[in-house]
C-alpha cells in the first residue's frame, strides 16, 4: 500500500473526528504507523465506538477500490505532509488531516496568492446581490483568489461573479466532494471545477449535514487572508465563520447595511466589534495590501441628456420603484419609461427586480 | 294526419333547424318517438300528453308517432316540447296547417301547460334568420333575446292553450320590440368603482388602460394588500364599449349556458369572470358529455380574472394556452366538434413568493428556492403570452393617507375609447376588432415600421432574446401605446414602453 492510500483509509472513515484523527497521527507518527498499530494500543487511546469505526474501513481491497473511484471522479486526496496541501491551513488549529480536491489548478492553494473568503446569507437581498457583484468586480483586476462555501446566495454570487470575470475561485463544501449543493449550483459546480478548484473534507457521495456546515466554515476561514462578511442576518452561518477568523488570526471585513434591514444586523454588529468596515472593493485592496495586477483603463466619459440626468438623479444605490420615481418628478409613467430604458442601455442603471431601479 | 313544425336546436354555439313532424294513424293507441333522442328530449312527451291534457285537449286514442329530423343529429334540451305539442294539435286538425307554416316555434311546457323560458334561444332565432324564416313564436322569457334580430317577427307566448289560440286566428299578440339603443344608453349610466380611489401605483394603473385599450393580457405581481384585486375590479369602468356585434356573440354564449337574465335581451357591460382557483380544466375551458362554455367563453369579448394564478391547478392554466392563441376553443366529441369562441383579455394577479413579501427581504421569510419553486408554478409558454408584466409594491402609509391628485375612471376611459376607435377604424374590413388581436400576416399588413424603428426591434430582440411569440407581441403593445397617444405611426419610443411593461424574462427575482 502506498502512503496515500493509508491517508485515504483515514480520511473514509467517518464518525471520528478531525481532532481524534490528529491526535492518533500524533501519536503514530503516520498514517502507515498508525495502520499497523497494535489493536491493544489503539483501544487505550479509542472508545470503542470510535474503534469500531476506525476499523470498519480497516480493509485494504476497500481503500483500494475507494481510490479507484476517486480517480474515475476526478478526485484527488491531500493531506498533512502532502506536497499540495495548502500551507495556510497548517497554522490553524484542527487542520483537517485529509482534504478532498477536484480540479487541476492546484497553484491556488499554494498561499502565493492572497486569498479572500466571501461569505453571507443564503436568501441575499437585491443590495447583497448588487454588493456582491461591484465588490468582487473591483477586485477581479488583483491577482487574489476568492474563497466561499458554493451555498445558495451571497457565497454562489460570488462564484458566479469571479467566474464571470475570468477569475480564481475555490469552493469548499460542506457536503461529499461530488456532491453540488443545493442542487441548483450543479452547473456552477463544474464550472468552478474546470476553472478553479473543489475542496471538501468529505468523501465521495456523502449527504449534507447540518452539523458538516460549521466545520466546512473553518477550513474557508483558515485558507484566506481575511473574510469578507456580505449580508449576515443576526444569527447566522456566517458569523461563526468570521468567529472562526478571528480564532486564526485572519482579517475580518464585513459590509454595513441600513439598520432597518434584518439581513445587515449580523454585519452591523460584526462592525460594531471591531471587524473592518468595507464599502468598496478598494478597502479590500488597502486590508490585503495587494498589488495591482493589471492598470485599469481610464473611465469612459458618458454623457447624459437633460431628462437624463434628471430621472438619473432620482435613481438611488438601492432598488427604488419606478412609481416612486414618478412622484419624485411629477411626471407621467410614460414620459420617464423611455429614458429610463436608455439609462439602462448606457449601463448606468439597472431593474435587479421587475420596475425596481438601480444604479449600477 | 301529417304535419310538419319547424323547431331548433344548438350545436356549440351555432343554431340548427329541426324539422318535428307528427302523424297520427289508426291503430292501437301508442306515443311513439324517434330520432336520436336524448333522454330529456324522450321525456318531452310525458309532459307534452299531460300539458295538453291540462289544456282541455284531448289526445284520440290512435298510434300518434313524432319524428326530429334530421334524424342523425342527436337532440338535446327541452326546447321541442312546444313544437311537439302543435304538431299535435295540427295532425289532430285542431290548428289549420297552413297556419303553423313557416313559423319556428321553441319552448318548454310545464304539466299545467305553461311554457318555460329555455336556453340557447338566441343562437337558434338567428340561425332561423339566416334560413329565410321570418316569424317565431318563443317563451315570455326569451321574447327579449329573440327580438334582438332585426327583421324577426317574435311572438312571446305564456301558455300552450294561448298559443295554439294564436295559431287559430282567435288572439292577437303584439309582436317583440327591444329599443337597442335605449339598452346600451342605459348601459353608460351605470355607475363604476372609480381609479381615483386608488393612490399611486402609476404603474399599475398605465399599465391597465394600455391593457384595457388593445384588450391585451396582463399579468400584476405584488404583494398581498399592495392593490392588486381593487385595480381589477375598477377595470370594468375603463374598458372599451361594447359594440352590438360584439354583444349579439356574447349574449349567445350567455343564452346556451343558461346565463341570461329573464327578460334581458342582451349583454350590454362586457362581462368580468373571476372564477375561484379551484377550478377544474372543464369548467375553464369548457367540455361536459354536451360541451357547454367554460369561463374562458363566458369571458368572451371581455375580461378573465385570475386571482392567486399560482394556485390554480397547472393542467388548469395549460389548457387556456392554445385558446389564447386562436380566440377559441374546440371540443371535440365522437358525433361532433364544438368551437366556442373565447377571445378574452386575461388579467391574472398573484405575490411574488409564498410569504407574499419578496422582493422586500425584511418581511419575506421565504428560502430562495421557495420563491424559485413559486415562481414557476407559471409556465415560460404562458408567460410569453402575457404582454404586460407589473410588478406592484405597497403604498405606503404616509402615501395612502396623503391627499393628491388621481385620475379618475372617466378620463382613462376617454382615452381608451378613443384608441377603440381608431382600432375600429383600421380594422374595419378585418375580422378583429383590438390589436391583441393581430396575427403574424395582420401584423405585418398594418404595423409598418420606420427603419430606425425596426433596428431597435431587431436589437431588443437579440438583447432580450425573445421568442418569435414575444418579438410580436412587443409590436402589438405597442401599436396600442400608440394608438393610446393618437400617432399613426409606431416609434421609438412607444417601442421602448411597450419593451418596458413586456419584461417577462426579468422574474422578479434573483
Amino acid at each position: 500500500m502506498t502512503k496515500e492510500q493509508y491517508y485515504l483509509w483515514l480520511g473514509i472513515t467517518n464518525g471520528i473526528s478531525n481532532s481524534v484523527k490528529k491526535k492518533l497521527l500524533d501519536f503514530f507518527g503516520d498514517a502507515e504507523a498508525l495502520w499497523n498499530a497494535d489493536r491493544n494500543v489503539l483501544k487505550r487511546l479509542l472508545n470503542e465506538q470510535q474503534m469500531q469505526r476506525l476499523m470498519k474501513t480497516h480493509n485494504r481491497e476497500d481503500v483500494e477500490t475507494y481510490g479507484r473511484n476517486l480517480e474515475k471522479n476526478h478526485v484527488s486526496l491531500l493531506y498533512i505532509g502532502h506536497p499540495y496541501y495548502p500551507e495556510k491551513l497548517l497554522s490553524i488549529p484542527d487542520a483537517p488531516v485529509t482534504l478532498f480536491v477536484r480540479g487541476s489548478h492546484m497553484e491556488l492553494l499554494s498561499g502565493e496568492t492572497k486569498s479572500l473568503a466571501v461569505v453571507g446569507a443564503r436568501n441575499l437581498s437585491p443590495y447583497g446581490k448588487q454588493t456582491v457583484e461591484e465588490i468582487i468586480r473591483g477586485l477581479l483586476p488583483y491577482d487574489i483568489v476568492i474563497i466561499s462555501g458554493m451555498a445558495a446566495g451571497i457565497d454562489g454570487a460570488a462564484h458566479q461573479e469571479v467566474l464571470a470575470g475570468g477569475g480564481k475561485t475555490v469552493a469548499v463544501l460542506g457536503s461529499g466532494i461530488n456532491v453540488p449543493y443545493p442542487e441548483e449550483h450543479k452547473l456552477l459546480y463544474r464550472a468552478i471545477s474546470e476553472q478553479g478548484l473543489i475542496l471538501s473534507e468529505y468523501g465521495l457521495n456523502l449527504r449534507p449535514e447540518a452539523w458538516y456546515f460549521p466545520l466546512r466554515n473553518r477550513i474557508i476561514s483558515g485558507l484566506s487572508d481575511a473574510v469578507l462578511v456580505i449580508e449576515a442576518k443576526k444569527k447566522s452561518g456566517s458569523l461563526i465563520t468570521a468567529d472562526q477568523a478571528l480564532e486564526q488570526g485572519r482579517d475580518v471585513g464585513a459590509v454595513p447595511g441600513r439598520i432597518y434591514d434584518v439581513n445587515s444586523i449580523g454585519c452591523n454588529n460584526l462592525i460594531k466589534n471591531g471587524a473592518a468596515c468595507i464599502t468598496s472593493a478598494d478597502d479590500l485592496v488597502d486590508l490585503l495590501r495587494l498589488d495591482q495586477k493589471i492598470v485599469r483603463g481610464k473611465c469612459k466619459k458618458i454623457t447624459l441628456a437633460p431628462e437624463e440626468k434628471m430621472v438619473y438623479s432620482c435613481v438611488r444605490l438601492e432598488p427604488r420603484h419606478i412609481d416612486d420615481i414618478c412622484r419624485e418628478l411629477d411626471l407621467r409613467v410614460s414620459d420617464i419609461l423611455g429614458v429610463l430604458f436608455d439609462l439602462e442601455q448606457k449601463g448606468m442603471i439597472k431593474q435587479p427586480v421587475r420596475n425596481h431601479f438601480v444604479r449600477t | 294526419m301529417y304535419s310538419s313544425i319547424i323547431s331548433g336546436g344548438i350545436l356549440g354555439v351555432e343554431g340548427i333547424l329541426i324539422r318535428v313532424e307528427t302523424d297520427i294513424h289508426d291503430g292501437l293507441p301508442v306515443f311513439n318517438m324517434v330520432g336520436y333522442l336524448s333522454s330529456c328530449v324522450r321525456e318531452a312527451g310525458e309532459r307534452v300528453r299531460t300539458a295538453l291534457k291540462n289544456s282541455m285537449y284531448y289526445l284520440p286514442p290512435k298510434r300518434i308517432t313524432i319524428n326530429l329530423s334530421p334524424a342523425d343529429v342527436r337532440k338535446e334540451g327541452t326546447a321541442f316540447d312546444l313544437p311537439i305539442a302543435i304538431g299535435i294539435l295540427v295532425s289532430m286538425g285542431m290548428i289549420p296547417e297552413k297556419n303553423a307554416k313557416g313559423i319556428l316555434l321553441i319552448g318548454e311546457l310545464s304539466l299545467d301547460g305553461h311554457v318555460n323560458a329555455v336556453r340557447g334561444v338566441l343562437s337558434v332565432v338567428h340561425h332561423a334568420f339566416k334560413q329565410g324564416i321570418r316569424r317565431c313564436i318563443v317563451p315570455k322569457g326569451n321574447g327579449k333575446e329573440a327580438a334582438l334580430i332585426a327583421g324577426m317577427e317574435v311572438f312571446a307566448v305564456t301558455t300552450l292553450s294561448e298559443t295554439a289560440s294564436f295559431l287559430n286566428g282567435d288572439l292577437d299578440l303584439i309582436p317583440e320590440q327591444v329599443d337597442i339603443k335605449q339598452i346600451f344608453l342605459r348601459q353608460e349610466s351605470e355607475p363604476y368603482e372609480d381609479f381615483a380611489d386608488i393612490k399611486g401605483q402609476a404603474v399599475l394603473k398605465r399599465g391597465m388602460e394600455i391593457a384595457a385599450a388593445g384588450m391585451h393580457n396582463i399579468l400584476m405581481t405584488g404583494a398581498a394588500g399592495s392593490g392588486k384585486s381593487m385595480i381589477a375590479k375598477r377595470l370594468p369602468g375603463i374598458l372599451p364599449r361594447l359594440t352590438f356585434e360584439e354583444s349579439i356573440e356574447i349574449t349567445k354564449i350567455y343564452s346556451i349556458a343558461g346565463l341570461l337574465p329573464e327578460n334581458e335581451a342582451l349583454i350590454t357591460k362586457r362581462p368580468f369572470r373571476a372564477p375561484h382557483h379551484t377550478i377544474t380544466p372543464t369548467a375553464l375551458a369548457g367540455g361536459g358529455v354536451i360541451p357547454r362554455p367554460g369561463e374562458i367563453s363566458l369571458s368572451h369579448n371581455a375580461v378573465l380574472f385570475l386571482d392567486e394564478l399560482p394556485e390554480f391547478n397547472r393542467n388548469t392554466l395549460e389548457v387556456m394556452r392554445q385558446p389564447m392563441e386562436d380566440g377559441a376553443v374546440t371540443i371535440s366529441r365522437l358525433n361532433a366538434t364544438y368551437r366556442f369562441p373565447a377571445n378574452f383579455m386575461l388579467v391574472a394577479a398573484r405575490n411574488s413568493c409564498p410569504c407574499g413579501h419578496y422582493p422586500d427581504m425584511n418581511k419575506c421569510t421565504c428560502t430562495l428556492r421557495e420563491i424559485r419553486r413559486y415562481q414557476a408554478k407559471i409556465s415560460k409558454p404562458l408567460l410569453d403570452r402575457i404582454d404586460i408584466n407589473v410588478e406592484v409594491t405597497p403604498v405606503e402609509a404616509e402615501k395612502l393617507f396623503e391627499k393628491g391628485y388621481e385620475e379618475s375612471s372617466e378620463r382613462i376611459r376617454e382615452r381608451v375609447y378613443h384608441a377603440q376607435s381608431r382600432q375600429q377604424l383600421r380594422y374595419q374590413n378585418e375580422q378583429i376588432r383590438f390589436n391583441s388581436q393581430l396575427d403574424t400576416s395582420l401584423c405585418d399588413k398594418y404595423i409598418v415600421l420606420g427603419s430606425s424603428e425596426k433596428d431597435f426591434l431587431v436589437h431588443m430582440y437579440q438583447a432580450l432574446s425573445l421568442s418569435a411569440r414575444g418579438g410580436y407581441r412587443i409590436l402589438k403593445l405597442a401599436r396600442t401605446i400608440a394608438d393610446l397617444e393618437d400617432c399613426d405611426k409606431v416609434s421609438i419610443s412607444h417601442l421602448k414602453e411597450a419593451v418596458f411593461y413586456r419584461n417577462i424574462d426579468k422574474a422578479g427575482g434573483i
